[in-house]
């Protein structure tokens, strides 16, 4: 299996990076954001190819199972002939953010997209913030695993049980940094939500005291932004910014009592969709690099043409998977390069071709 | 034994940690130290009947990896881990 060897030497050291083995050209992740007009560059055609192999090796797998029942299984050839790239580790941070191929995987055209995906997404932005402005003001991402949606505070118990569990979280998000759990050097917090399988965006500006509804679906008929002074009665939304709300104030945050007062809007997006069933977690993904601020106007580059949009989702999709393997925070950048270079030259021309002819009929 | 021995037993080799699923249940596990997670984990996704790649599982706000022990991560008796299922979204919102 890929990188078991290395997963194997980082045990006694989890902080102790990998080596990484081959040359790797240094990112450009820091510099712009992801152009989703433009083609893929080379590393990322040779990253995204490596996982059109991934996926094949998964179906080739699901296929089996599929025959299992059939009579005289010789399970060592079978074995032999199974790949199970799919299950291997392809994306950790020194802090323990990890995905495994598949999950990388769920970016491929017409997939939902797995949260694995989205939080290290959100773990990539974090560290290229971080790396570009380690001392000033800045957005953090959290996971999507913050926030429970189910969660309801009924009683003080409740409440406090709710709070443990976003300051749990939200220490993975920050990296355990005890300092960064007051949440002082941050100007934007930018929750991720995953609500009946939609994913969304709850924005707090801390500057503008504002916070953002941002969801590409036109109209969420599933949510209500309803406030209210019970907590039973308030919608996810304002539930999420009674929790924040109540955690700055718990930290002592010296924006807790402004944002209290703060009111909750929906974002208007000219590129909203109606009925597209498929990419609001690409949507996401665009809209939390993208989000800068309420005072800031908020341009993600999407054509409000939906066979254009259509086109510039797909190539996004890709963009971000290599974005993300290719990332100076993933310790497995150069393994993967190396994987993706040694299965790609083993292959044969037709192989690839057929590979890429299925990908292109779907 | 009664509870109150349990209490005033010196920390042994084993430990019991309690798995918290996202629905709030709870299930306790009694295991060695020096074991690794990937017993647990398994054994909570046996129970759950739910495929061990498809819940991520978090301590003390850091994502558990299969190979750690409960003395790497200086677990104590009676500590908390978090169930999540891996979840994927499209827009539905069914």
């Amino acid at each position: 299996m890929l990188l078991s060897q290395s997963s194997e030497s980082s045990q006694g050291s989890p902080e102790q990076e990998p080596e990484v083995e081959s040359k790797v050209h240094e990112g450009d992740e820091g510099k712009k954001v992801i152009e989703m007009n433009e083609p893929l560059n080379e590393d990322e055609k040779l990253i995204w190819q490596y996982l059109l192999t991934i996926m094949e090796d998964k179906r080739r797998a699901e296929h089996k199972n599929d025959n299992e029942n059939d009579k005289n299984i010789d399970i060592e050839k079978e074995m032999q002939n199974m790949k199970l790239t799919f299950i291997s580790e392809v994306f950790e941070t020194s802090h323990g953010m990890t995905a495994k191929a598949f999950m990388i995987n769920t970016l491929e055209d017409g997939k939902w997209v797995s949260q694995s995906v989205i939080d290290c997404w959100a773990a990539v932005l974090n560290y290229t913030e971080k790396k570009n402005n380690p001392k000033g003001k800045r957005r953090l991402r959290c996971y999507t695993t913050m926030i429970v949606t189910g969660i309801h505070a009924e009683n003080e118990a409740a409440t406090k049980k709710a709070f443990d569990t976003l300051k749990s979280h939200l220490k993975e998000v920050v990296e355990c940094d005890n300092e960064m759990l007051k949440l002082k050097a941050v100007n934007i917090i930018i929750v991720l939500m995953i609500e009946k399988n939609h994913f969304y965006l709850i924005c707090f500006d801390l500057d503008n005291k504002t916070v953002e509804v941002i969801d590409n679906v036109a109209n969420s008929w599933f949510y209500k932004m309803i406030s209210g002074t019970k907590i039973e009665d308030m919608g996810t939304q304002c539930k999420v910014k009674h929790y924040i709300v109540g955690y700055l104030k718990d930290v002592g945050h010296p924006k807790a009592s402004q944002m209290a007062d703060a009111k909750l809007t929906r974002k208007k997006l000219e590129w909203e969709t109606t009925d597209n069933f498929n990419d609001c977690g690409v949507f996401a993904m665009r809209h939390m690099e993208m989000y800068g601020g309420s005072d800031v106007q908020f341009e993600c580059g999407f054509s409000t043409r939906k066979d254009i949009q259509g086109t510039q989702l797909k190539n996004l999709r890709m963009k971000l998977a290599t974005r993300v393997l290719l990332s100076e925070s993933n310790v497995y950048r150069g393994h993967v390069l190396d994987r993706a270079r040694e299965t790609l030259h083993g292959m044969k021309d037709e192989e690839m071709q057929q590979m890429l002819n299925v990908e292109s009929v779907k | 034994m009664s509870a109150n021995d349990v209490d005033k037993k010196p920390a042994g080799e084993h430990i019991n940690l309690k798995v918290k699923g996202q629905d709030g249940t709870e299930v306790f596990f009694k295991i060695k130290r020096s074991t690794q997670l990937k017993k647990l984990m398994n054994a909570y996704c046996d129970r759950q009947s739910v495929e061990i790649n498809s819940i991520a599982f978090l301590f003390d706000g850091r994502r558990l990896r299969a190979e750690q022990t409960p003395d790497e991560l200086e677990m104590e008796e009676g500590d908390e881990i978090d169930a999540m299922l891996h979840q994927t979204g499209g827009g539905f919102g069914f």
